[in-house]
């Protein structure tokens, strides 16, 4: 069986390049798929996880068990530092998509990766999740978490009145959670 | 301030996606250090939405990350241990810096190079600890290496000590390519290296070294590497 990520950085804790080795293993595909997914620029999603990773080598005791799962507290980290970094690209972005406006594809890398299986089971169990929600609710999650929109721009871009974007966005996660928890 | 568990949870659950703006982003701050550590509701409530932001993470297809991240993630750990981290203070930054012009000029007994970095020390102490100018900390694995990014116009600095001695070359990666500002000779492991350039064509920018001198692309593991501030 597998060693508990929170036994894995204990060990980070104590310095052991063999613990952030094996969070390394489990953690870099979905880490990088999410940065990818968000910022489109292998470049600089590579980037965002190196100092994901940097930041828990540099400070392991930012992660409490007491709050969660070590999961989305690393993955948490990526996404903010991958909104972060594409707010600053979006200048950037508008000049690629004058130059080729083709609409981006969310591509799947994930051909021949094996993942653990808790993982990969917890996937399956989230996208049917999300599945499930209605689509406006769907769109909302989406463009705040990978296309690092804020409330303010969702509105603006969809035509909704913000107050509908926060109601949506509060129903949209109480369902995932009562789902997932 | 009376708080609303309704509108509390609107908050944090948009707060914990990031898509919170500005002026919710400070009352959801607010929320959190005067409401929510009291509040079993709202606790448990900001719990479960942080366990759903990880999960939702999930719904991005899982990628193999280059074996460049690989190498330089497994390198943090297996370097050996060095400063402790944080380094990033503008006042630290003006101290190591003063001691870098004192001796980077007694160095070089060169007059005119002396003057010329001289000129460039002054310049850059004279932005250091302004609003316009960040201070990038490039991590990797030796030395420490920083860029005063001036955020308002197109001089920056690198900052290098405590790298081995040898050659090396910055990089700038954006998305129309990478470009090298050009290569510089840590010298007693220091170095300090003027960079001109427009920094909003630019995302990353990293050093390599260059053993054999300026290379036309980067081949090799960075040797560290900052995001550019924006």
């Amino acid at each position: 069986m597998a060693e508990p990520d929170a036994e894995l950085v204990r060990r980070v804790s104590d310095r052991d390049p063999g613990a952030f080795e094996d969070l390394y293993r489990r953690y870099a595909p979905a880490a990088y798929g999410l940065a990818r997914r968000v910022l489109r620029l292998p470049d600089l999603a590579q980037e965002v996880v190196h100092e994901a990773f940097a930041a828990l080598w540099a400070a392991p005791e930012a992660y409490d068990p007491a709050r969660g799962a070590f999961r989305g507290f690393f993955l948490s980290l990526v996404h903010h530092r991958a909104v972060d970094a594409v707010r600053r690209e979006e200048r950037l972005r508008e000049r690629e998509r004058r130059v080729n406006p083709q609409p981006e594809v969310d591509e799947d890398f994930s051909e021949g990766l094996v993942e653990e299986a808790d993982l990969a089971d917890r996937r399956a169990e989230v996208r049917t999740a999300m599945a499930d929600l209605p689509p406006e609710q769907r769109q909302v999650l989406q463009l705040m978490y990978f296309e690092g929109w804020t409330q303010a721009r969702i509105a603006r871009e969809t035509g909704t009145p913000l107050g509908t974007v926060k109601t949506r966005s509060l129903a949209a996660m109480r369902k995932l959670r009562e789902r997932l928890g | 301030m009376t708080w609303d568990h309704e509108r509390v949870e609107e908050l944090l659950a948009s707060m914990v996606l990031g898509g919170l703006d500005p002026e919710d982003a400070a009352l959801a701050d607010r929320a959190m250090a005067e409401h929510v550590p009291g509040c079993d509701r709202c606790s448990s409530a900001i719990r479960g939405f942080r366990e759903v932001a990880g999960d939702l993470a999930l719904l991005a297809a899982p990628a193999p990350p280059p074996d460049l991240l690989a190498r330089r993630v497994t390198g943090l750990a297996r370097a050996p241990r060095r400063r402790p981290a944080g380094w990033v203070a503008a006042g630290v930054a003006v101290v190591a810096l003063a001691g870098l012009a004192t001796w980077t000029v007694a160095l070089d007994r060169r007059l005119e190079r002396a003057e010329t970095r001289q000129a460039w020390v002054l310049d850059a102490l004279s932005e250091v600890g302004t609003p316009e100018v960040a201070v990038l900390r490039l991590r990797g694995q030796t030395g420490r290496i920083s860029v005063l990014q001036d955020r308002t116009g197109d001089q920056h600095y690198l900052l290098a000590s405590g790298l081995p001695e040898g050659t090396y070359q910055v990089w700038m990666v954006g998305q129309g390519g990478t470009w090298s500002p050009g290569t510089f000779d840590a010298a007693h492991g220091a170095a300090m290296v003027p960079v001109k350039t427009d920094m909003d064509k630019w995302h990353t920018v990293m050093v390599t070294e260059a053993p054999e001198g300026p290379a036309p692309e980067p081949t090799v593991s960075p040797l560290a590497s900052a995001l550019v501030d924006g």
